[in-house]
């Protein structure tokens, strides 16, 4: 590539310093000449924005040497971040406390609400059969139990365990055990009273078997469910 | 005056940024940018030195909380600073309580924005004149600001007229890489 004469013109013309013969050669190269064409395009805004600077305040003409900044600026500046940070970090352990009873919550609601439907060890081979707690249906009850399913070729052996805490003011209920089927049915298998300070063991039996026998239930006299455990 | 602030400061979390970290990020950041932020403010306010020591603080502050706004690679620490101060200024006229105190005399807002707009845009010009080297600002001061021809800036500073030529030719080129560095486009 040939070197253009004028290479280095755009410059001085763009910033209106060129003499006159030195400029009027240089727009008659101009239109002829890529080389210099396209960077005086390229250069042409800069005089624009250059004469849009505050050259006073600013000091870019090096005059007048800047002002400095308050001397209270930096003491400011120190308490104002020692204020935020100190806030961050109450706000952290505030976070910190947060977050600790969502893990917390986290972890005890699941259990509270899924434990009673964690499926009732099922013995299948004789010997003892390992209970499990019922949970209330509605709210507290007084009434406590647990049960245990043994699974036989005829339906299902339902062990029970129920108890009434000491208590000076209720008097005996009655109760009747109901077995709940995968589709909705229920029957009774079983009923009896209990009073305070008393407990009673006893079995009861149900054709429900096996994946159609979906639940045990309690229920008082009036049919209320009171106690209930998904098998 | 663009001194390298410590790497962890951009690439440590905030939440794990040390006390002398922080520290040291906010004496760099007031002993490199408050007296650039201060000429600027007190344009801003008018000459409101309260006012103008209020602004600077916030966007030191701010510049201190967000501490990668001054990664150099993600652009002009100066012109984030800038524009974090300009943008400040108009959200303080915007506040309604400057709005009941208006008096008639009090320039629109879409002005007082224009006004702003063209204040920052000064002063990143400015900044970006500020990083050329003396003899391309010189040169460019010499030839646009003092209106010199080549002679007489030839003269003026001692070198030949071949020289100012060619120093125009590349000051301008450096400005014009500077300003775009700084997000200012034409």
């Amino acid at each position: 590539m040939t070197r253009c004469p004028h290479a280095y013109d755009d410059g001085a013309y763009v910033v209106g310093s060129l003499s006159t013969e030195e400029r009027r050669a240089f727009v008659n190269h101009l239109p002829r000449c890529p080389h210099c064409k396209a960077p005086v395009r390229l250069l042409s805004g800069l005089p624009a924005l250059l004469a849009s600077v505050d050259t006073e305040s600013t000091g870019i003409l090096g005059g007048a040497p800047i002002e400095m900044p308050p001397p209270t600026l930096w003491p400011r500046l120190l308490t104002a971040t020692q204020l935020e940070r100190k806030r961050k970090r109450r706000r952290g352990r505030w976070l910190t406390v947060a977050a600790c009873l969502f893990v917390l919550l986290a972890i005890a609601v699941p259990v509270a609400l899924y434990a009673p439907f964690s499926p009732v060890h099922r013995v299948t081979q004789g010997g003892q059969v390992s209970l499990a707690a019922m949970s209330p249906v509605n709210g507290a009850s007084m009434v406590r139990a647990e049960v245990g399913v043994v699974e036989k070729a005829w339906g299902t052996k339902v062990a029970l365990h129920c108890s009434y805490p000491p208590s000076e003011y209720a008097g005996e209920q009655s109760y009747s055990l109901f077995a709940v089927s995968r589709s909705g049915a229920s029957e009774q298998i079983g009923s009896w009273t209990v009073g305070p300070g008393k407990e009673i063991t006893t079995d009861a039996a149900t054709r429900f078997r096996g994946k159609d026998l979906a639940a045990l239930e309690i229920r008082r006299s009036d049919g209320k469910p009171v106690l209930r455990r998904l098998v | 005056m663009n001194r390298p602030y410590p790497q962890s400061v951009f690439t440590v979390g905030k939440g794990v940024r040390s006390l002398m970290q922080e520290a040291e990020l906010l004496r760099a950041l007031h002993d490199d940018h408050a007296g650039a932020l201060w000429s600027f403010a007190l344009r801003l306010t008018g000459g409101d030195r309260g006012r103008a020591e209020d602004l600077v603080q916030e966007t030191l502050l701010r510049a201190w909380r967000h501490p990668e706004a001054l990664d150099p690679a993600r652009g002009s620490v100066r012109s984030w600073l800038f524009t974090t101060a300009r943008n400040l200024a108009i959200d303080a006229w915007r506040r309604p309580v400057r709005r009941v105190e208006v008096v008639t005399d009090e320039l629109p807002e879409r002005a007082i924005s224009d006004e702003t707009d063209r204040m920052l845009q000064s002063w990143l010009v400015a900044e970006a004149m500020s990083r050329l080297s003396d003899s391309h600002r010189e040169v460019l001061v010499e030839c646009f600001y003092g209106g010199q021809s080549v002679a007489e800036a030839s003269e003026t500073l001692g070198v030949p007229p071949g020289t100012i030529k060619s120093r125009t030719h590349y000051a301008l080129r450096a400005l014009k890489l500077a300003l775009e560095e700084m997000g200012v486009t034409q």
